[in-house]
């Protein structure tokens, strides 16, 4: 750069200078600041730098409610922070800031040493992408039993966009359930084995279950976009033959009842 | 379009049942244009239904027609397709910055007050307008910190922007009174200096008194010098669209339409002096 920089270069490298300012980073822009009753030019910057920090752990908290309840204060404004300080926001909306907190926690000490915990925040995000996703119209069971039954084996299926599939080792959900309803919560426990959960919304409110293997194996293969006669094949390794299809079109009707499913094609000719 | 007039209040999640189901002397509402971007559920549903009942402007929060960032015209796209779908009297954002290189601090940052700075509000402006098919209104801030470069004062900043790039002003009395104490400047001077014609809409609000400065939290109700400055700014401009904005500490819907109608019992007291 000349020494002479062009006004727009210079507008430019104060924004800059302020905005790192305001994210704790290095900066000079106190000097460009005017230090004049009632505020010096220091005290005038920490007010933005404050409201920065405090503006966007109010928004983890309208996110994670559940989880700052399980922490306490001290320890969610701890995570705020180290969350706040690694992690500028790039979003048009401030209810989009904090998607990554399970990731952060499950990778940072000491909040991975508590592993239910991420499972938690997994849980929460997942409900605030539930709560606002695309809206779509549902199926009925009776757009089922219109199908034609020599139709049945090629058939696919659409399902509704606010669906999201968890998987949880923890007795994450039960913890989450206590703690929305004021209850003391369980103590933490690692299931036997991981549990499939299935989270959507259903007439605007958001609703969430354990699904059996069974019951995983189908919708993944479904949401994959395996036919109606793939995913009996791929539920032959938990069911005697005999009893697939009837357990198969089961789930359908299961899902149809609620509002999963948006969509039944027949594959184009 | 028909003429917005009257008083409004911001829409807010915690109202959305009362607006709908209780009788009220709201003339209009206010919607954040980025709480209602989101793809669907309750937030889309609700504004559907409220639309068929109310008159409706939109406004923004992350414009940032002041950064020197590239203008982002995807986000201009879902504003006007939300405008749309919504058929807002009119939308509106602030006259400042929100970040550089892509961050979101989500803060109304002021501008340092040049010709540097006019020059790019101005030209960034047009582009809106044109991205947007309609003029825009811009908002002024409340602020904490001037710079030592600025060249002129913020009304004139206001006034050469809308003037130049044919934008029109939604004047907010709190912030303009927020303003003044921390930069120690005379609000009516602020007042006085505003184009009678393109002040289309008055914001008002509570703010919280740190002692010594103001801190604009939208968590209070309206203090009396705001009262007497909204006066003031009705017997210059008239009857302008008024709401009244509350983000925080959120009362119960029939609180803030009763804090509407001292909006509008001042108004229609002081009116009569700008006829
Ligand atoms: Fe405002």
């Amino acid at each position: 750069m000349t020494a002479a920089a062009s006004p727009a270069l210079e507008l430019r490298a104060l924004q800059q200078d302020m905005q790192r300012h305001l994210l704790g980073e290095d900066s000079a822009v106190t000097a460009a600041i005017v230090d004049a009753p009632p505020l010096a030019a220091a005290d005038r910057l920490a007010i933005y730098r404050n409201a920065y920090q405090v503006r966007l752990i109010d928004a983890l908290h309208d996110t994670y409610p559940v989880l700052h309840g399980l922490l306490g204060d001290e320890a969610w404004l701890n995570l705020g922070e180290a969350y706040v300080a690694g992690h500028p926001s790039v979003f048009r909306s401030i209810r989009w800031y904090g998607r990554d907190l399970n990731v952060f926690m499950a990778g940072c000490p000491p909040y991975d040493e508590a592993p239910i915990l991420s499972e938690v925040a997994l849980l929460e995000w997942t409900l605030s992408e539930v709560f606002d996703a695309k809206d779509a119209d549902a199926l009925d069971r009776t757009a089922l039993a219109a199908v034609d039954p020599a139709q049945w084996s090629t058939l696919t299926f659409a399902f509704h966009p606010s669906l999201r599939r968890l998987t949880f080792s923890w007795n994450t959900a039960a913890v989450w359930k206590a703690m929305s309803r004021d209850e003391t919560p369980p103590r933490p426990e690692l299931g036997e084995a991981p549990v499939a959960w299935l989270l959507w919304r259903q007439n605007l409110q958001n609703y969430f279950r354990s699904m059996t293997d069974v019951e995983a194996a189908a919708l993944d293969a479904a949401l994959r976009g395996r036919n109606f006669g793939e995913i009996c094949e791929d539920l032959s390794a938990w069911l005697p033959p005999d009893e697939i299809p009837a357990a198969a079109a089961g789930l359908l009707g299961t899902w149809a009842d609620s509002g999963l499913l948006v969509g039944i094609s027949e594959p184009s000719a | 379009m028909n003429k917005l007039s009257g008083f409004g209040l911001g829409l807010r999640t915690p109202h959305y049942e009362a607006i709908l189901s209780e009788p009220h002397a709201i003339d209009w509402l206010e919607v954040i244009t980025e709480n209602y971007l989101s793809p669907g559920g309750k937030p889309l549903h609700y504004l559907e239904r409220i639309r068929e009942r109310f008159p409706l402007v939109m406004h923004g929060v992350s414009l940032s027609i002041g950064s020197t960032d590239p203008i982002d015209f995807e986000y201009l796209a879902g504003v006007r397709a939300l405008a749309a779908r919504i058929e807002p009297h009119w939308i509106s954002d602030h006259l400042c910055w929100t970040g550089v290189d892509g961050r979101n601090l989500h803060d109304l940052l002021p501008l340092p007050y040049t010709e540097a700075a006019l020059d790019c509000v101005v030209e960034r402006v047009g582009q809106v307008q044109d991205a947007l098919g309609r003029q825009i209104l811009l908002e002024n801030v409340s602020s904490y910190l001037s710079f030592h470069a600025d060249e002129m004062s913020e009304w004139e900043f206001l006034r050469e922007v809308a003037a130049r790039a044919d934008c029109n002003i939604l004047l907010d009395i709190n912030n303009i009174y927020v303003s003044s104490v921390n930069h120690g400047f005379d609000p009516l001077q602020y007042l006085q200096a505003m184009p009678t014609s393109r002040v289309r809409q008055f914001h008002l609000a509570g703010h919280s008194d740190m002692g010594g400065h103001l801190i604009d939290t939208h968590d209070h109700p309206i203090v009396a010098p705001v009262w007497d400055l909204y006066s003031r700014a009705v017997a210059l401009f008239g009857e302008v669209p008024t709401m009244i904005e509350r983000d925080d500490n959120i009362p119960e819907l029939g609180e803030l339409v009763a804090e509407l109608d001292m909006a509008r019992d001042i108004a229609g007291r002081h009116a009569v002096e700008a006829a």
